[in-house]
């Protein structure tokens, strides 16, 4: 029954490994060398483009987060069964490229904000408007993760504040808990180990993605994956095995990250469990 | 305190529309005028021009067919693929399940570019590079593990109980699929169908790499206009991408109550 399921992680498993040797090849593909990683590391875009991705992924990732788990929270008891709920998830139906393109629209030079400051009178000029698009702070880059995955969140928190016991909250008040010691003691416990697996999934995405940079990315620092791109397609033949070293290093960063986290998480809901805490 | 949070609450609401909603409800406007000039917050005419161009180009007529096609193939795939595999996952106990479970999970955790230039030298050797096969294989890379994570939900909401009251009414394991699990799964159908769509309109640079250019879909055509073509058209190009996938929906939406003998519940 799971087999045809296998086929797809076993393609994945396969382009991987593939991957993997063709970094440890020279740009023929003749002999076995180290020259990529030698490469790759020598390279003055390389580590600007790691602090720069690093730092967009870990930014948008956390302000998703934060503004998701937020409105899932305050909107849970609003949301169920509306029929106007789908509002919500009105970014989901857009690629992110679209995303980023709304960004444009909106937050360019000429966009829509501008406009909107120069109607208010704050401004008289596009030149006098920020920057904020293909920007070398990444602030494009992050406004459109942000716009996309925060109903990402709070489709992945819903059900855990719907699962959520809470009457709980009532016993601790009871016992003389205040607002912050109802919160730390009961539902950051439940919140945990659905905000580690959201968490994962965003980072992982955005360090990985190619998309959204592509359009709206700054021409330096350039996030990893366009990087690797451009030395893949690039017309230097001798930087290709380092586009193979730089996504090698990426996904067994990103896999052992999430073998690592997703054991943290299994543990807590274990933990969860024994303890009674479901309602 | 209890008055602040009540008040809060339509506050955050209204927020909630402001950012997820205007943007969109601009990009329509923007859809149907004449690209707006610096200054501007309103649109100051009605121009058709933009939906005339995406209705009248071939190109982009030839792409809509292609990412179509290419879009029902994937969730086509996808449903074989994931829902055996997710009643699978739902309902059996076994050792290594969760390894299993983290195998199945792996594909999207690979960065697809990695993924693309790691297939693109053995697909070129197989020979299904640049072909719309090859397109197909590579798009359920990103999609499969969601769908199972879906229909696995669904199955473990519905629970083995249906399987049980089937069996002892004597019916075979198809008849228990088809008449018990799949009307209570269409929730989960539902979302497994847009997600499914949803990411495999998402796809630029798998497809570049894989499709080598031939293959050429929507997102391959839209990447000019949004670097710098008229506003007008791209904003009528950023709605088609939404309208594919709610289409999808629709005619699945239909299918299902066309073919299913019961009335269907609705999404919860």
């Amino acid at each position: 029954m799971v087999l045809p399921a296998l086929f797809t992680a076993a393609i994945t498993a396969g382009a991987v490994i593939y991957g993997i040797i063709l970094s440890f090849r020279d740009s023929w593909n003749e002999s076995w060398t180290l020259e990529a990683y030698a490469n790759l590391f020598g390279h003055t875009f390389f580590l600007d483009s790691l602090v720069f991705s690093l730092y967009v992924t870990a930014v948008s990732t956390l302000i998703s987060i934060v503004i998701g788990t937020v409105l899932a929270r305050g909107m849970f008891v609003y949301l169920r069964g509306r029929s106007w709920k789908w509002l919500a998830w009105l970014p989901m139906l857009f690629p992110h490229f679209v995303a980023a393109y709304l960004i444009l629209l909106f937050f360019s030079q000429s966009g829509w904000t501008a406009s909107l400051l120069y109607q208010a009178g704050v401004i008289d000029t596009p030149g006098q408007f920020p920057v904020l698009t293909n920007d070398r702070y990444g602030i494009g880059l992050i406004l459109t993760y942000v716009w996309k995955e925060v109903p990402f969140v709070m489709l992945m928190m819903l059900p855990v504040f719907y699962e959520m016991n809470h009457r709980l909250k009532d016993a601790a008040a009871t016992l003389g808990g205040g607002r912050y010691r109802q919160f730390m003691d009961l539902e950051w416990h439940y919140l945990k180990p659905a905000l580690l697996e959201t968490s994962v999934i965003i980072f992982v995405f955005i360090i990985g993605a190619f998309e959204v940079p592509y359009l709206i990315g700054a021409t330096y620092p350039k996030m990893l994956p366009v990087l690797s791109y451009e030395w893949f397609y690039g017309g230097d033949w001798s930087m290709r095995p380092a586009a193979f070293a730089l996504m090698a290093i990426i996904t067994a960063s990103v896999l052992v990250c999430f073998y690592i986290i997703s054991r943290t998480i299994r543990r807590q809901r274990q933990r969860m469990q024994e303890g009674g805490g479901g309602s | 305190m209890k008055t602040v949070r009540m008040m809060a609450r339509p506050f955050v609401f209204l927020l909630l529309t402001a950012v997820f909603i205007i943007p969109v409800l601009l990009l329509f406007l923007q859809s149907v005028s004449s690209p707006w000039r610096f200054g501007t917050l309103l649109p100051g005419d009605l121009n058709t021009g933009g939906w005339l161009h995406i209705s009248g180009d071939p190109g982009l007529q030839h792409a809509i067919m292609v990412t179509v096609g290419l879009g029902a193939a994937v969730v086509a795939l996808n449903l074989l693929i994931a829902v055996p595999a997710a009643r699978f996952l739902a309902f059996r106990e076994f050792r290594g399940k969760s390894v299993l479970d983290t195998i199945l999970f792996m594909p999207i955790l690979v960065p697809v570019i990695a993924i693309a230039m790691g297939l693109h030298l053995v697909f070129i050797r197989i020979g299904i590079a640049d072909s719309f096969t090859g397109v197909l294989i590579v798009h359920l890379i990103p999609t499969v593990p969601y769908a199972i994570r879906i229909f696995r939900a669904g199955f473990e909401r519905i629970g083995t109980k249906w399987e049980e009251q089937c069996r002892t009414l004597g019916s075979g394991r198809w008849q228990t699929f088809w008449h018990a699990e799949l009307p209570r799964l269409a929730p989960s159908l539902r979302a497994a169908v847009f997600l499914t769509m949803v990411i495999s309109l998402s796809q630029y640079v798998l497809t570049v790499i894989i499709g080598g250019g031939r293959v050429v879909t929507l997102p391959l055509l839209y990447y000019p206009y949004a670097a710098g073509g008229n506003d007008t058209i791209t904003a009528a190009f950023s709605i088609l991408f939404a309208a594919v996938p709610v289409t999808m929906v629709l005619v699945i939406e239909i299918l299902l109550r066309t073919v299913l003998p019961y009335p269907l519940k609705r999404s919860t």
